[in-house]
């Protein structure tokens, strides 16, 4: 029997030891009656033999082993009866602390999901990820965090097939798509939208994933192009769409072109290897023309879509397996760089390299992106959850002058101290796990709202943010450790009495509160320093943002709505593709309250393109500085965007039309590759390794920021989309209207659904929102912080309160005598109010510079201010001023209208 | 509080090496062991109740020994206790060592006797 179940057992356990004590009794006591004895002599003999049976039971309780658990369970009811006493302060304390504590919690699981769970897979621990992290061309921006992280598919072809280090290797899409799904094979049904990713047969067997119903793919189902026709689905997916109907395996689903047969269904768990990308459906890589249709990913070499992973064979070390695959990749760049036209793209190939990296979290993207804030926001509420512990120690402080005479009086009858500390920290964890519960249940509510700004704009977040058990360890964890680290002092303290002086002591001694007092002010202090740091970052970041989003853009950017659609699933290529534009135009141009129409291939505020350039006449050779960013625009592109056009022409309907390869290059690019500005009429041959596209310079246009508020001065060119560089695939109608651009978003719809069916819109957004989309780490990290520095300054404030009521409550003898002998209540008002403001103004000056110091680690996240900004740092000293005062006002009113006569009879 | 000592004059430990032994022969309850103590020492060791019990406690929470109710001769429902393998274990490595001690102690005060005379 284990120490618990006794402990449940417990009543049983007291019956059977009465039942076997009264046995042993019984029969000594026949025993001695059938040697001669009478009953009562009997009875006295064994009772007088055995001692007293509560005794025997008590030691037998003991030899038991559940004596601390039964003390502790004491303790505990002990503590629980104590807190029900004092309702207000329970109150305050678990709400201190939960909020303390729910909002650790809430960010912590954040970073759980995003950076620290585990891929639901067998020995994800063995998986790494192939990155490149060299890049073919000039920055581009989707790839934002510097390493190239996805392949092309004849590379991770090439990879396969000679692939002697890893135990397997498989590919998967790394952008989820967006499908519509028709289930039962038809186009006559509902469409459900549902997020599709290709991946190579293997994908389930290396990862060890098994499905619960069916089966999933073979390693020879991604041979053929177009020959397996099969996918399996999601077990959230199944759930939520089939109503977990086990027929659904071997029935039929349309996607793009294709018709699949459902083969099998993914374990619960497991959606996928992009973490914030969940999947609903896989379908096999030789797949991809039919699943999305128009486009061939399968041959080009500069395709870069998918994630590799590989899984390490045993004994071997990352570092082994990846110099055996840059030996391999290195034979396939071999054989590759001869095909390319200069030497220049040559050595660059030949001097790509793999990295593996650790791949058991799986890939994403979310994690570069958010990593960093996600840090600074758990750095952030630690320190909230640190303000409300010292406002938690200070209520224990204040507390336990109440409880100076119990404490006295339990002492004084030989309890023992360290029992007594135990009792009182016995209270604190109390309170921390109270507040760990409702910070659990407030965290849940929290991460969801969390999750729910993050998605705001974005194409929904994959992501599931569940309370696992790293979660719970965390939050118990901290609750312990809160307890502990506003229970401990106070409990010494508090125990470290002078019995006599205590019990004798009136219960108004001036003297015996002051070292509290002292320590409350001290508490009060370091709040205040800490909670102008958090005030000083919240007003930097949400100066930064502000920066940011006041950016001057260089078109008029609060009149513009983007809508974004697919034309290759369509079949429009080439000529097709130019008449469509043409008549898509002219369709949304008659939308009233539309004032000019345009179209682009992404979009403002999309990934960016660039590439290397040769320019006829122009001065400049080195060709580390022939790079230019670049843009594919429709006619009318300026005059929609309000862009001031500088010289020449824009690219009007003619170009379009016949596919004229006409360009208009900003003035960045003008003054950097042209001196004497004489640029019209000269031409830009763009360079990307398996293209060549020259154009002609048409015209000059003012800069303006495409794809970032901090983009500078980027030299850009902008080619007519009907002469496209590469291929096209989706393409972004872009609407100037008079009024709100949102407003005409319905009426587009409409439009393109009459226009053609099967024209997919994939997104309608204003440029603002899009912005907004785009800025959203910046904006989470404002908001939050912002929102945090407010949490921890109310805590602070309330710090202030209660030390200041506190030490007014003990001196209202002292503040009596004062009044008594003359003193104003508005001299007494002054008095109290110096002292709160002398508490401040001691934690200001330790808070700013630290403030300003910790400013500087995160000045690279900051935008148009610097780390001592002199508008933040006044801004949070007003607040924390302001609040202050006000926290203080009301103990300081109090003591003034104090009464000489009332409070000098207290003694 | 009272001295938790047994009031016998056993060595300290000696109680439960008594107690496994006794209960290594047959399952037995608690009143039995005490009689059969009492009986195979002629008298000597008496074990009141208030030592037996919570050593047997003892002896169960260190999983020596592991008790179940069953039916007496005469009817009557009785705790019942019986070796353990680990119990045994014990009980062979304390009785091994008990002896060594005894005949140890015997020898020094066999010399200490002769040294006398």
């Amino acid at each position: 029997m284990m120490w618990w179940s006794r402990l449940w057992r417990r009543n049983k356990l007291e019956q059977d030891l009465g039942r076997e004590l009264q046995f042993h009794i019984d029969e000594r006591i026949s025993a001695l009656k059938s040697a001669g004895m009478s009953e009562g002599e009997a009875r006295r003999k064994v009772r007088q033999e055995f001692g007293g049976i509560e005794q025997v039971k008590e030691e037998c309780r003991n030899a038991r082993g559940t004596l601390w658990l039964e003390s502790t369970i004491q303790d505990l009811r002990y503590a629980l009866r104590t807190l029900r006493r004092s309702p207000v302060f329970t109150a305050v304390a678990v709400l201190t602390l939960g909020l303390g504590i729910g909002a650790n919690t809430a960010i912590f699981s954040l970073i759980n999901a995003v950076m620290l769970r585990m891929l639901p897979v067998q020995q994800p621990e063995q998986l790494v990820l192939l990155t490149d992290p060299s890049e073919s061309g000039v920055a581009v921006d989707t790839t934002e965090h510097g390493i190239r992280s996805i392949l092309s598919y004849p590379e991770f072809a090439e990879l396969q097939s000679h692939n002697t280090v890893f135990s397997g290797m498989f590919a998967a899409q790394s952008e989820v798509s967006d499908s519509d799904v028709f289930p039962g094979g038809s186009i006559a049904g509902q469409a459900i939208k549902a997020r599709t990713e290709l991946v190579s047969g293997n994908f389930f067997h290396v990862l060890g994933i098994q499905p619960i119903i069916g089966r999933v793919f073979t390693a020879e189902e991604d041979k053929v192009p177009g020959g397996n026709p099969v996918t399996v689905v999601s077990y959230d997916y199944w759930q939520r769409e089939f109503g977990a109907n086990s027929r659904i395996v071997g029935s039929t689903i349309r996607v793009g072109q294709g018709i699949f047969q459902i083969v099998g269904i993914a374990p619960p768990g497991f959606r996928g290897i992009v973490v914030g990308s969940d999947v609903d459906f896989w379908f096999p890589i030789s797949m991809q023309e039919q699943v999305l249709p128009g486009r061939d990913y399968l041959k080009p070499r500069d395709t870069l879509w998918l994630q590799v992973m590989a899984r390490l064979a045993p004994g071997i070390s990352r570092k082994t397996a990846e110099a055996g695959i840059n030996t391999i990749f290195q034979q396939t760049l071999r054989d590759w760089a001869p095909a390319l036209p200069t030497a220049r793209e040559r050595r660059d190939m030949l001097n790509e390299k793999i990295e593996l990296r650790p791949g058991s979290h799986g890939a994403s993207e979310l994690r570069g992106e958010f990593s960093d804030p996600l840090i600074l926001l758990m750095t952030m509420v630690g320190v909230v959850l640190l303000i409300a512990c010292a406002n938690i120690a200070n209520l224990m402080l204040a507390r336990a002058s109440g409880r100076e005479r119990e404490i006295g009086v339990r002492l004084a009858l030989g309890a023992a101290r360290r029992r007594l500390i135990r009792q009182l920290l016995t209270e604190s964890f109390l309170v921390a796990g109270m507040g760990g519960v409702l910070g659990i249940a407030l965290s849940v509510v929290g991460a969801r709202l969390l999750l729910a700004v993050v998605s705001t704009g974005v194409d929904e977040l994959g992501l599931q943010v569940p309370v696992d058990y790293h979660v719970l360890i965390f939050t118990t964890g901290i609750s312990l450790l809160t307890g502990l680290v506003f229970g401990l002092a106070p409990a010494v303290r508090g125990t470290r009495l002078d019995i006599n002086r205590t019990l004798a002591a009136n219960a108004r001694d001036p003297i015996a509160g002051r070292g509290r007092v002292r320590t409350g002010r001290i508490l009060v202090v370091v709040q205040v320093a800490l909670s102008l740091i958090l005030l000083m970052g919240g007003a930097l970041f949400l100066r930064s943002l502000h920066n940011m989003l006041a950016q001057k853009l260089g078109y008029d950017r609060d009149h513009l709505l983007m809508v974004t659609v697919d034309p290759v699933a369509a079949g429009y290529k080439g000529a097709s593709a130019t008449a469509m534009y043409e008549r898509v135009l002219a369709k949304l141009r008659t939308i009233p309250g539309v004032r000019d129409v345009t179209l682009s291939r992404g979009g403002l505020f999309a990934g960016d393109s660039g590439d290397h350039v040769a320019i006829e006449g122009s001065p400049v050779r080195d060709s580390e500085q022939l790079v230019s960013y670049w843009t594919e625009i429709g006619p009318d592109y300026f005059k929609t965007l309000k862009i001031p056009l500088l010289r020449g022409r824009e690219i009007d309907s003619a170009d379009a039309a016949r596919g004229a390869p006409a360009c208009v290059i900003n003035e960045s690019f003008l003054r950097r590759f042209f001196p004497d500005l004489d640029a019209i009429g000269k031409h830009i041959t763009d360079e990307y390794p398996t293209t060549r596209e020259t154009f002609e310079i048409v015209g000059v246009v003012a800069d303006s920021k495409e794809h970032a508020p901090d983009e500078n001065k980027r030299p850009r060119f902008y080619a007519n989309i009907s002469h496209p560089i590469g291929t096209v695939g989706e393409v972004t109608f872009i609407l100037s209207t008079s009024g709100e651009p949102a407003s005409v978003a319905s009426e587009v719809r409409k439009l393109l659904r009459q226009f053609d069916q099967n024209l997919s819109i994939l997104t309608v957004r204003t440029v603002n929102q899009q912005i907004g989309r785009r800025l959203i780490t910046e904006r989470l990290t404002a908001d939050l912080a912002a929102f945090f520095s407010g949490l921890a300054l109310l805590m602070a404030a309330i710090g202030l309160y209660g030390v200041m009521s506190y030490s007014m409550a003990r001196r209202t003898n002292e503040i009596g005598i004062r009044m008594a002998l003359g003193a104003s209540a508005a001299g007494v008002m002054r008095m109290v109010l110096g002292e709160t403001l002398w508490m401040v103004a001691t934690g200001t000056a330790i808070g700013l510079p630290c403030g300003v110091a910790i400013a500087r680690l995160i000045s690279s996240k900051l935008y148009g201010v610097t780390a001592a900004d002199p508008v933040s740092m006044a801004a949070a000293i007003f607040i924390v001023l302001a609040s202050a005062l006000l926290a203080g006002y009301v103990p300081a009113h109090r003591a003034s209208r104090i009464d000489p006569m009332v409070s000098l009879r207290h003694e | 509080m009272v001295n938790p000592s047994p009031k016998s004059d056993l060595p300290q430990g000696t109680l439960d090496l008594l107690l496994l032994k006794i209960v290594a022969v047959q399952p037995t309850h608690g009143y039995a062991i005490a009689q059969r103590l009492q009986q195979i020492s002629g008298d000597i060791v008496q074990v009141p109740g208030g030592s037996l019990y919570p050593a047997l406690h003892r002896l169960e929470n260190r999983g020596l020994v592991k008790s179940e109710w069953k039916e007496t001769d005469n009817g009557r429902d009785a705790k019942f206790y019986r070796l353990t393998q680990k119990g045994r274990v014990h009980l062979n490595a304390q009785a091994a060592s008990w002896r060594r001690l005894a005949e140890a102690v015997g020898l020094i005060l066999s010399l200490a006797e002769e040294g006398a005379r």
